[in-house]
């Protein structure tokens, strides 16, 4: 069974701080849902409302539509998976799988069954008597997973359990976690600083900054429709150009900014006087130098002129840097063909870009890289 | 000679002297034991002998006090540690701001002199029982009782500080993630609490035994008609010594020394354990990676 979890207008205060501002939003039922932000945004507090560590200051939170203002976390039906795993190192792991039961009552030779049941879906099968401190970072995971299952929850919630292990097993994880909550179809939340994690695995993202909710939506939309400048700059690369709202129509609106006029989306609606960001991804840059009459055949509706300030060489891909009207310089990246000749500081390329793959955002805050 | 051997050379008599200065009066002590001589003395050497230690053992006073010292010890155990225990899980449940005074508090009959720790507890437990008109039999003047009560004011509070050392290490996701699978506070209390603190409750245990078996400053007023082993010591030692008492102090020195022998042994045992289990978690992963085809 599995529950959806309703945050209304949720707000958490810790004395004068707020660190979360007024999350709205509703999480289904079997959901795969990641709560993507950087360190402190305010993730973490709202785990712990779900899981009812943290009592709402203003706003509730609802499980399968039930208030649960005044139920404690013995009494959820949602089990946390923590950023430490808070295994417990004197029980051995079957007795850590088998916990949620022992304290419910269950008798011994049921539990023995369901942690053998268990290990068996965490591929740690005959490794119940070994104590916590004998297993590896990835089996230690699994184990904190397994936990939490046996009390057959409606809602996991999951507070960036991956973060301690080495890259490849980070990767190999992932997969892993994302076939556990397609067997066990129960609602997923998972929280993480890392995009690439919530990219891959959830079926809706939200983006979190400072204690607010930025955007709700899957991994395609917020990628590629931001709504907030700072979604635009936390999700993947891109770079933000400042400029003033000339003219709009329709879905596009004509900005100044600087080195140029740039026509883009306008997808929050901004009008003629408005100071405002547009955003134009690295790999979208078509870049040629002057002269090269081939590149600039279809003509794009934005283009400037500026100097190479370096490249950078990343194997698949050249990041090379450009001048732009503020300090920090632009960046495009191209494909490594192998063969093309290298961009030297201070040649004058010719950039382009659609109007399509550009996208125009109130000013607002920006994620530092 | 260089000058690197007469460093050497003073080194070396340096540690003798510091060892001599700690063992030496205990050596002496344990020669006298064994000396057939009335007097506690290694010279002149007139034979050996376990006579003294039979002496001891007959010595009804001796053997009287200790086991008085025994059983208030045990009582001491049984009320401190709890006390402490409940003293200590109380200063991490109230706010930061007023940690600092209750510790001041709880701590303080440790800094009381235990004279005064004695006379109060006496002049305290009189009055009482002379309020409610106690009988004179009763727990009110009895000195065994008062000697518990009084040495476990500033005992349990010993034992607050081992407990306080050992909470410091808690990680309070334990509990939180025993909570959220439906643990109550009373399972999440002996199912995790308890077991963490389960060293820290054996050392306070022997450390609250051992203080209250060699207390003599708070003892001497509350034990009134009875006696210890520290009582009768001192009452014997005014009158001057006998070779009992180096017979006695042999004896306590082989029980500490059989101890701190067994204490190490099972520590080196604990420490092998550890070492075998990171290894098995190092192969874990290895097998893992192994696997995984990484
Ligand atoms: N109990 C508390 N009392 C006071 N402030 C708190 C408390 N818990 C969290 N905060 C503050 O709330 C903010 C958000 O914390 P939270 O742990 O939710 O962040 P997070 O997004 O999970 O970050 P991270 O990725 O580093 O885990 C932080 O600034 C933190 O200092
Ligand atoms: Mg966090």
């Amino acid at each position: 069974m599995s529950a959806d979890v309703e945050l209304d207008h949720l707000t958490i205060r810790f004395g004068d701080f707020t660190a979360v501002r007024d999350a709205h939003l509703k999480i289904n039922g079997g959901e795969f849902f990641s709560f993507l932000g950087p360190s402190g945004c305010g993730k973490t507090t709202i785990l712990r409302a779900i899981s009812g560590f943290n009592d709402p200051t203003e706003g509730a939170v609802r499980i399968g539509g039930r208030d649960m203002l005044g139920i404690g976390p013995n009494k959820r039906q949602t089990a946390l998976i923590f950023q430490n795993l808070a295994l417990f190192p004197l029980m051995t792991v079957a007795e850590n799988i088998a916990f949620g039961l022992e304290v419910r009552g269950v008798n011994k030779l049921n539990r023995r069954d369901k942690a053998m049941q268990l290990l068996d879906l965490i591929a740690l099968k005959g490794q119940g008597d070994k104590l916590v401190s004998e297993l590896s970072g990835g089996q230690r995971q699994r184990v904190a997973i397994a936990r939490a299952l046996a009390v057959e929850p409606q809602v996991l919630l999951l507070d960036e359990p991956l973060s301690a292990l080495d890259l490849k097993l980070r990767q190999h994880m992932r997969t892993e976690l994302r076939e556990i909550q397609q067997r066990v179809g129960i609602t997923f939340i998972y929280i993480t600083h890392d995009q690439g994690e919530a990219l891959t695995m959830s079926d809706r993202i939200a983006v979190m900054s400072a204690g607010r909710i930025q955007q709700v939506g899957d991994g395609s939309t917020i990628y590629d429709h931001p709504e907030t400048a700072f979604v635009a700059s936390f999700v993947g690369e891109n770079n933000p150009l400042q400029g003033k709202v000339l003219s709009c129509d329709q879905e596009f609106a004509v900005l100044d900014c600087g080195i140029a006029r740039m026509r883009a989306r306008n997808p929050g609606g901004l009008e003629a006087g408005d100071e405002a960001y547009v955003f134009i991804r690295p790999e979208n840059l078509k870049l040629s130098t002057k002269g090269d009459t081939a590149a600039s055949a279809d003509t794009p509706e934005n283009s400037f002129t500026a100097p190479v300030v370096s490249e950078a060489f990343e194997g698949a891909v050249r990041l090379i840097s450009i001048q732009g009207p503020s300090r920090k310089p632009i960046i495009a990246s191209i494909p490594n063909t192998g063969e093309a000749q290298p961009f030297t500081p201070g040649l004058l390329l010719n950039v382009c870009f659609s109007a399509d793959q550009a996208v125009a955002l109130p000013l607002g805050d920006l994620a530092d890289e | 000679m260089t000058s690197r051997t007469i460093m050497r050379l003073m080194v070396g008599f340096y540690i003798l002297l510091f060892f001599g200065y700690l063992f030496g009066p205990l050596i002496m002590m344990g020669i006298t034991a064994f000396n057939a001589t009335s007097f506690p003395q290694v010279t002149p050497w007139e034979g050996f002998t376990t006579a003294w230690f039979v002496q001891l053992l007959e010595d009804d006073q001796m053997t009287d006090g200790l086991i008085n010292s025994l059983w208030i010890g045990l009582g001491v155990v049984c009320l401190s540690v709890p006390i402490g225990l409940a003293a200590a899980l109380m200063m991490t449940q109230i706010y930061e701001r007023v940690r600092p005074y209750y510790y001041m508090v709880v701590v303080s009959p440790v800094l009381t002199p235990g004279v005064i720790l004695g006379i109060s507890t006496l002049v305290f437990w009189d009055r009482m029982g002379t309020a409610v008109n106690a009988e004179y039999e009763s727990l009110f003047y009895n000195g065994m009782w008062l000697t518990i009560v009084g040495q476990s004011t500033f005992i349990s509070a010993y034992c607050m500080l081992v407990f306080l050392a050992r909470l410091a290490r808690f990680d309070r996701t334990q509990e939180e993630a025993a909570l959220d699978l439906g643990a109550s506070h009373v399972q999440v209390f002996w199912k995790i609490m308890v077991p963490f603190l389960r060293p820290a409750i054996f050392s306070a245990a022997v450390l609250a035994f051992l203080t209250s078996f060699e207390n003599y400053n708070t003892t001497v007023f509350t034990i009134q008609a009875e006696s210890t082993l520290t009582t009768v010591l001192a009452g014997k030692v005014r009158m001057g010594t006998q070779p009992d008492l180096s017979a006695l102090a042999v004896i306590i020195i082989a029980i500490t020394l059989t101890g701190a022998i067994l204490h190490e042994f099972l520590k080196q045992k604990e420490r092998l354990k550890q070492i075998r289990q990171e290894k098995a978690a190092k192969e874990a992963d290895q097998e893992l990676a192994e696997t995984m085809g990484l």
